[in-house]
């Protein structure tokens, strides 16, 4: 190992396997490897971390079966859209949402009706006995 | 590399029929699609959300998202590259919340010490060196500027080495 330049740190290694570094720099740094033991060195053990990442498994199981709760989820989902979303289903809620008020309308006009009659009938009786 | 993902085909299993009829509604054949699917979507997942627990919830939530959007899923795009980028703005969106506590003693200790890296830096970390994303690609998935990936990524490899040699 020489001691009278600048070893690259693990950044600039980093960046030089990465093929990022410009080329004077690159031109230096092969320069300062093909004569220093330690950032060879250095240099490999990043090498083989990073080739441990590209060749890490491209599958990983899941601890436990996934597949249930997601149907079961789908499932809901597909329930509740169907639910919601068919037209001819929003229709007759609308027709029934009419029918009803229509029917309390009705009861509120007859009501009204027979109140009305009531009390028109009671009056002539009151206003005589007044 | 254009998609990022360091993809492959859909393998000899035929899925072509398979998501026809999940797009017809059949969920019996999408359970296929999920079998045949799950391990690469649960890697991305574990590997991103550095957690078991974090990494099942993102699972599903990318299969169920998935079985929703079928219908837009066109031939000409592999199935596999189609659930990847799912998979990716998922995690993305949701993953990495916080540093993973402690991972379970069955991971080998180089997963283990992924999971032990900062958010950021594992993120970083396996979308390059593990997915093998380039720096502007990550730069633009994640909404970092590429000096910052950079850092991130020396900064994950930095703490990996003293992690595994230690």
């Amino acid at each position: 190992m020489t001691y009278d330049e600048t070893h690259p740190d693990l950044d600039g290694l980093g960046d030089y396997l990465d093929g990022l570094l410009a080329s004077d720099r690159k031109v230096a740094t092969d320069a300062h490897l093909a004569r220093c033991t330690d950032c060879r060195a250095r240099l490999g053990a990043l090498r083989l971390l990073v080739a441990r990442a590209a060749d890490a498994p491209r599958e990983l199981a899941p601890e436990a079966d996934l597949w249930p709760a997601i149907r079961g989820r789908i499932e809901a989902r597909r329930a509740a859209a169907l639910f919601v979303a068919t037209p001819a289903r929003a229709a007759g809620a609308r027709r029934r949402r009419l029918a009803v008020g229509a029917a309390i309308v009705g009861a509120a006009v007859a009501a009204s009706s027979a109140l009305t009659a009531l009390l028109l009938g009671r009056a002539p009786a009151g206003g005589g006995a007044g | 590399m254009t998609s990022g993902a360091r993809e492959g085909p859909d393998g000899p299993d035929g899925l072509d029929a398979f998501v026809r009829r999940a797009q017809a509604g059949d969920v019996d054949a999408y359970e296929a699609i999920y079998r045949a699917h799950v391990g690469r979507v649960h890697a991305l997942c574990r590997r991103m959300a550095g957690d078991p627990d974090r990494a099942a919830e993102l699972t599903q939530e990318v299969f169920v998202h998935a079985w929703e959007q079928l219908g837009h899923f066109r031939g000409g795009v592999v199935l596999a590259t189609w659930l990847h980028r799912l998979t990716l703005s998922l995690t993305l969106e949701q993953a990495p919340a916080v540093t993973a506590a402690l991972s379970p003693r069955e991971r080998s200790d180089f997963e283990r010490a992924i999971d032990a890296l900062a958010p950021a830096a594992r993120t970083t970390f396996v979308l390059h060196d593990v997915e093998g994303y380039k720096h502007a690609e990550i730069a633009h998935l994640t909404g970092a500027d590429e000096g910052t990936i950079r850092a991130q990524l020396h900064r994950a490899r930095r703490r990996l080495m003293e992690m595994l040699s230690g």
